[in-house]
């Protein structure tokens, strides 16, 4: 029981630095939040206190998208392999897979920073379709695949998948593939 | 009441802390169901060969970081993850429950930094209420480690009462993820104008099984979802403390996730808020 003077001020201590902390964390950028971010950052990390509570917020996706890995060999054939689709699978896949999803929500987007990570993700793909030795990949190409949502209400009674799209948005050749 | 009296009773006086024991058991089964859904893809999440590389995780999360995987072998996982399960199965049945909560921590931490490119909001809020979680009685009820005091003569017989104050940083916690939560939602027009649900449910990739047509196939049915969640979340952190308006609250929160569940694949995440809706289940 805490009845100890000394102790409650430091349960009072710790209760009052630790809302202080994640209200701060929580507010949204500013010139306030943004000079008082990297003073608290070091001890949330390290603690794993990060919280974004920002799901679906403010605004949903308004595509569906998942990444491709275009893997060519040198015979000249293609494989292609899904990451973070799962529209198309079974509700048990889905709950294993819907980590590959969030995988694909982090990082498709390579103007936020991500093409450090791209070449792991490529070899990993490859290594996925196929771990022959005497089959290399000479390439691999990691693909955003996306549809956009049609806009409501039109879009209340159609299927949502529109017309998939796709772009290249990273090349990794075999030199980079080889490398572990 | 002065507001030191109020304080004192907040956050210091005794309480039953039977609810407390039921949240420990429920929170130990979402670890095991997060741990459990982790095995297939183990190689693909947590080895060298996988999507991120141990070196990669230090790039977003440098040193110092809370991660074990830095000082284990780098193909450590499935020893790794299988000695987590024992230590969530022990925290579950409450045996030496003060270390594995925080061995508990230390692993899902571990875990979490070891890979953040697949972290969602369910892990981020257990991981949280694993570290609060250390500072409280977890282990006084429905426990062995209960079982244990009593048969020494170091309980009483009837209800245990103790420490409330790290249960109360848990409860301000779930409360303040709701308003925040309706802060960034009511940031966004679509949240305002009632449309949000529409373009959640037509994520196939989050999808699980379809709401009835009306609901999903209609604008109003879209307005209802769409402000009827904005409603739960915006009320939940003011209605959930007056005992008078407790049990509704958790009803529409328990309608809220459930629903949330059945519709989409989110991970963890409503299995976490409603376990930790126990933790309000509190007699005075």
């Amino acid at each position: 029981m805490t009845r100890h003077p000394l102790a409650r001020i430091g349960i009072t201590l710790f209760i009052g630095v630790h809302l202080v902390l994640i209200t701060l964390w929580n507010l949204p950028p500013s010139a306030f939040s943004d000079r008082l971010r990297p003073a608290i950052t070091p001890y949330f990390r390290f603690a794993s206190l990060e919280q974004r509570w920002s799901m679906f917020a403010p605004t949903p996706d308004r595509a569906n998208r998942y990444l491709r890995a275009r893997i060519t060999y040198r015979d000249g054939s293609e494989r292609l392999w899904a990451i973070g689709r799962l529209d198309h699978r079974l509700v048990w896949d889905k709950l294993i897979l819907e980590r590959t999803r969030k995988l694909v929500e982090n990082v498709w987007n390579p103007k936020k920073g991500w093409t450090p990570f791209y070449p792991q993700i490529c070899r990993w793909a490859a290594r996925e379709v196929s771990r022959d030795p005497t089959r290399p990949p000479t390439k691999v190409d990691l693909e955003l695949v996306w549809s956009k949502i049609p806009q409501p209400p039109q879009g209340l009674r159609q299927d949502p998948i529109t017309e998939w799209k796709y772009r290249v948005i990273y090349t990794a050749l075999a030199e980079e593939l080889a490398h572990p | 009441m002065t507001w030191r009296q109020a304080w004192n009773d907040f956050w210091f006086a005794p309480r039953d802390l039977r609810s407390v024991g039921r949240f420990r058991i429920a929170l130990g089964l979402v670890v095991l169901m997060k741990l459990g859904l982790l095995v297939p893809v183990l190689d693909d999440f947590f080895s060298e060969t996988g999507m991120l590389t141990l070196a990669q995780s230090r790039m977003k999360v440098p040193a110092p970081r809370l991660c074990l995987f830095d000082y284990l072998p780098v193909d450590c996982a499935p020893v790794f993850l299988g000695a987590m399960l024992v230590i969530a199965a022990l925290f579950t049945v409450g045996w030496r429950t003060r270390l594995m909560s925080l061995l508990l921590y230390l692993g899902m931490a571990s875990i979490d930094q070891r890979n953040w490119l697949i972290l969602n909001s369910g892990d981020r809020l257990l991981t949280i209420l694993l570290f609060f979680g250390m500072f409280a009685p977890l282990g006084a009820t429905y426990s062995l480690d209960g079982l244990s005091a009593r048969r020494r003569g170091r309980l009483p017989s009837g209800p245990v009462q103790g420490a409330y104050w790290a249960v109360r940083l848990m409860q301000i916690q779930i409360c303040l993820m709701y308003f925040w939560s309706t802060f960034y939602k009511i940031r966004g027009e679509v949240w305002a104008s009632g449309e949000a649900l529409y373009w959640v449910l037509r994520n196939l990739e989050r999808v699980r099984w379809p709401l009835p047509s009306v609901l999903s196939d209609t604008m109003l049915g879209v307005n209802f979802l769409t402000y009827g969640t904005l409603l739960v979340e915006m009320l939940f952190p003011v209605l959930v403390w007056p005992a008078r308006t407790r049990a509704l609250m958790l009803a529409c929160g328990l309608v809220l996730h459930l629903g949330m569940e059945y519709a989409l694949t989110i991970g963890i995440f409503q299995y976490v808020v409603l376990a930790s809706y126990l933790l309000f289940l509190e007699r005075n």
